[in-house]
């Protein structure tokens, strides 16, 4: 009995110096995250809460009379045609951006990553090199390279692909899928690299065991080297969504959301009711609500898809 | 594995919101605002100039270094503010000038951040949309009358001051740039109409067609007719009004609102034909396909590079062109209007205001002092300005003396004689300003529309401009009921548009 309660006594011991010391660890936790908790807050956390205050006035954002409409911003959003043609302009951007980010970020990257590749470091920083070119400059340059006189233009016609010059900017039919192929072109470098660390995840030894198999190059890559880093292509196609369901820098720089609001997408529709009118004041409480009701439709969007998706590989 | 997709799928959601939401965020409300507000009304414009003054004295004859912080928008005379400042703070070596020059929209953003942290620049613009009251009565500005010399007002055009947009009363806070004179002609390159055989300056729509269309051919797909910035949707607004406002039609001003029979004037016929003549240019293949992608700085660079044969600008092209294309052989020509259609005139230039001294300056009587350097003839900023052919100045001696630009001159009387000035809802009720600030913008506007016709995205123009007369109607009689105006006020009756619209006119509606 006076062992056991020795050895229930040593147990609490043990049991208090793994508590204290889990309490340290969690307080270095805290203490290395403290910065970025606390710009979070600051930068994220605060605006975000404002946004929330904002939605609910009707304000210019300019003057100090701000009156409190409830909903009201909310309800007229969605009446606003343009709002709508915005929201879904975004879906699309996103929908045929994140696909083929994807798909061409990982073939650069697969091939990037073969070790028998001479000069793979130089190919990398060439293809990594859009993405730190400044949007503006690269907006500004391409508006003059797709342009009916551009370079582009003047292969197609020379080489008789067409007969007469494409308005790719100013077609309300290829302004989209126009900004979507030169944000694919500057910002594939980036994914490019989210790729290159998966699949140099992959163990060498799962190459060479599929070589030893007999199976080839492409092979390899579908059956082994794919499935493996599926994950981290998961995590990619999420920052890629994000990132395109917020684009704004492209589409400001080349088209202003134009031609008659063929690429205009949320986030210039923001800044549009936000900062600037024709007539009148600029209405920064309805482009908050613009803003968080996107943003909230995303939310529910994703966890509708989610759902979906989960009884589907229920009953699978 | 299930709750950690749920996880990062409402992760995803939320850094979406949070990314867009950053958009709109502001660092300060409105009610702070208003607290800014009610401290800034506590004191007088007149007490706070004797306090200012006070302050002022203390350092005067002091070797204190200053910095004075000015904030605009000024382009088109960017190389000869920069000369300005350069012989200014030689000069006065006290005095560091520190010149930040942005876009519009930049400008429109930034300033009003800076202003709510109580860290505005010393000397800013009124960003447009804003009114010269609201801008006061939030505290952005105070009087300059105690800072600036006796004399210094006499050397203005008279016509360079006026209530709601220079003074209140008898305070003065700002002043206005240049004298108002129409954004609206259309320039020609000289040397491609010559090329294209094209030897009459044409003044009817059907001319302007026929000299585009000829233009065109001739230019086998490297000249057109007409080029302009289409991505600038304020620069298709000033366009198509203009344009209506020529073939006869009550049109107010860019951003300013008139009713004709109680309506927005905006599905007229006037308007239509105007709307019509530039959807005969985009069917003839005459507008330039680059159109719809540029600003317009670019088409202005692209006609100088001999694009296109017309373009529809401004004065502020004359001084690029002088300066990037000394050989560009050009001219410039009055707004063309529908065949038989005779004296018609387009809406005169608006008096706007500019920049004024900010109220919470700590440097008022320098910043007072550059103000009346820059309007000077001493310091060559306003002389070079008209010598370039950038601005009408409001000192009407300067521009005795330096107008010596002929096409400037040629654009000068061209404005003149083809404009009248336009009655303006501000002059006739204060209110006005309140519906100003009231008042929400109705997408897609005119330019909107232009850019569609332009994009080819709009065949029926119709519906659009009667969808925008009735909801422009509808948001003007709300903006009117909201600040208590009578909606009737927006209305001209005794306005006749081949007359300018005078003091005598708003004192007979009283």
């Amino acid at each position: 009995m006076q062992k056991l309660q020795v050895a229930s006594g040593k147990g609490t011991d043990s049991e208090k110096r793994k508590r204290k010391d889990k309490l340290v660890m969690n307080a270095w936790c805290w203490l290395f995250m403290a910065l970025a908790v606390g710009f979070y807050i600051l930068f994220q956390g605060y605006p975000i809460i404002c946004s929330i205050q904002y939605s609910l006035l009707d304000w210019s954002g300019m003057t100090g009379y701000a009156e409190y409409v409830g909903l009201a911003n909310y309800k007229e959003l969605l009446h606003d045609e343009l709002f709508w043609n915005a929201f879904f302009n975004s879906f699309k951007y996103t929908a045929l951006i994140v696909p083929l980010e994807l798909a061409v970020s990982l073939f650069l990257a697969y091939m990037l990553n073969n070790e028998k590749l001479k000069g793979s470091s130089i190919y990398r920083t060439m293809y990594f090199v859009p993405v730190v070119t400044t949007t503006s400059v690269v907006g500004i340059i391409m508006i003059f390279i797709l342009g009916v006189q551009g370079p582009v233009n003047h292969l197609l016609t020379s080489l008789h692909i067409s007969g007469q010059p494409v308005n790719f900017l100013g077609n309300a039919k290829y302004a989209l899928p126009t900004l979507v192929v030169i944000s694919l072109w500057k910002d594939c470098g980036t994914y490019m690299i989210y790729w290159l660390a998966g699949l140099q995840s992959v163990p060498k030894d799962v190459y060479e065991a599929a070589t030893v198999d007999g199976a080839n190059r492409r092979q390899t890559f579908f059956r082994i080297v794919l499935p493996l880093i599926t994950p981290v292509g998961g995590i990619i196609a999420i920052l890629c969504a994000i990132n395109s369901l917020k684009v704004f820098d492209i589409v400001k720089t080349m088209t202003e959301g134009g031609p008659f609001y063929a690429t205009d997408v949320i986030a210039t529709y923001v800044y549009r009711s936000a900062f600037s009118s024709e007539i009148g004041m600029p209405r920064l409480g309805y482009a908050s609500a613009a803003a968080l009701f996107f943003g909230g439709a995303v939310i529910i969007i994703g966890l509708v898809l989610n759902g979906i998706k989960g009884r589907l590989s229920k009953s699978l | 594995m299930k709750k950690r997709q749920l996880g990062a799928l409402l992760l995803a959601g939320v850094m979406t919101v949070l990314s867009l939401s950053g958009c709109g965020a502001m660092p300060s409300t409105g009610n702070q605002a208003e607290e800014s507000t009610n401290t800034a009304e506590s004191d007088s414009p007149a007490e706070a100039a004797e306090d200012k003054a006070e302050a002022v004295g203390k350092t005067e004859g002091s070797d204190e270094k200053i910095t004075l912080r000015i904030v605009d928008w000024s382009d088109g005379s960017a190389q000869r503010r920069e000369e300005f400042h350069k012989k200014y703070m030689e000069e006065h070596p006290n005095i560091t000038i520190e010149y930040t020059m942005l876009t519009v929209d930049q400008f429109k953003n930034t300033i009003v951040t800076m202003i709510k942290s109580g860290d505005g620049p010393d000397i800013f613009p009124i960003p447009g949309g804003m009114t010269l009251k609201t801008a006061v009565e939030e505290g952005w500005y105070q009087p300059i009358n105690s800072f600036v010399t006796e004399d210094f007002a006499d050397q203005f055009d008279p016509r360079s001051f006026e209530e709601g947009v220079t003074h209140i009363g008898d305070d003065w806070y700002t002043i206005t740039e240049q004298m108002p004179v129409i954004q609206c002609l259309f320039f020609y390159n000289k040397d491609v109409l010559e090329q294209a055989g094209v030897t009459e300056i044409p003044t009817t729509y059907s001319e302007f067609r026929e000299a585009c269309r000829k233009i065109t051919e001739n230019g086998n797909g490297s000249v057109y007719g007409l080029i302009d910035g289409g991505k600038q949707v304020n620069r298709m607004d000033v366009l198509v009004r203009s344009l209506a406002a020529a073939a006869g039609g009550k049109v107010a001003a860019i951003t300013k609102v008139l009713t004709v029979d109680g309506r927005a004037p905006y599905d007229t016929d006037e308007m239509k034909q105007a709307m019509g003549f530039l959807k005969g240019l985009v069917d003839d293949g005459s507008i330039h396909p680059d159109t719809v992608n540029i600003s317009a700085p670019e088409a202005r660079e692209m006609f100088a590079q001999g694009q296109a044969g017309f373009l529809c600008q401004g004065m502020w092209c004359i001084s690029p062109w002088g300066e990037g294309y000394p050989d560009l052989n050009y001219g410039v020509m009055a707004v063309p209007v529908p065949d038989g259609v005779t004296d018609t005139y387009v809406q005169g230039g608006e008096l706007s205001p500019w920049i004024g001294v900010y109220k919470q300056s700590k440097h008022p009587k320098e910043a007072a002092e550059y103000l009346m350097a820059l309007f000077s003839e001493e310091y060559g900023y306003q002389s070079g300005c008209v010598e370039d052919g950038a601005f009408v100045s409001v000192i009407p001696a300067i521009n005795e003396k330096y107008m010596t630009n002929e096409i400037m001159k040629e654009y000068y009387t061209i404005a003149t004689e083809t404009s009248k000035i336009v009655p303006t809802i501000t002059s006739r009720d204060e209110k006005a300003n309140d519906f100003y600030v009231e008042v929400k913008d109705i997408q897609p506007s005119l330019g909107a529309i232009v850019q569609g016709i332009f994009s080819q995205s709009i065949t029926d123009f119709d519906g659009q401009l009667k969808t925008l007369a009735d909801s422009s109607t509808e948001e003007w009689k709300r903006a009117c009921e909201a600040v208590g105006m009578d909606y009737g006020s927006l209305e001209f009756p005794n306005w006749d548009a081949k007359k300018d619209y005078t003091e005598q006119d708003y004192e007979e509606l009283k």
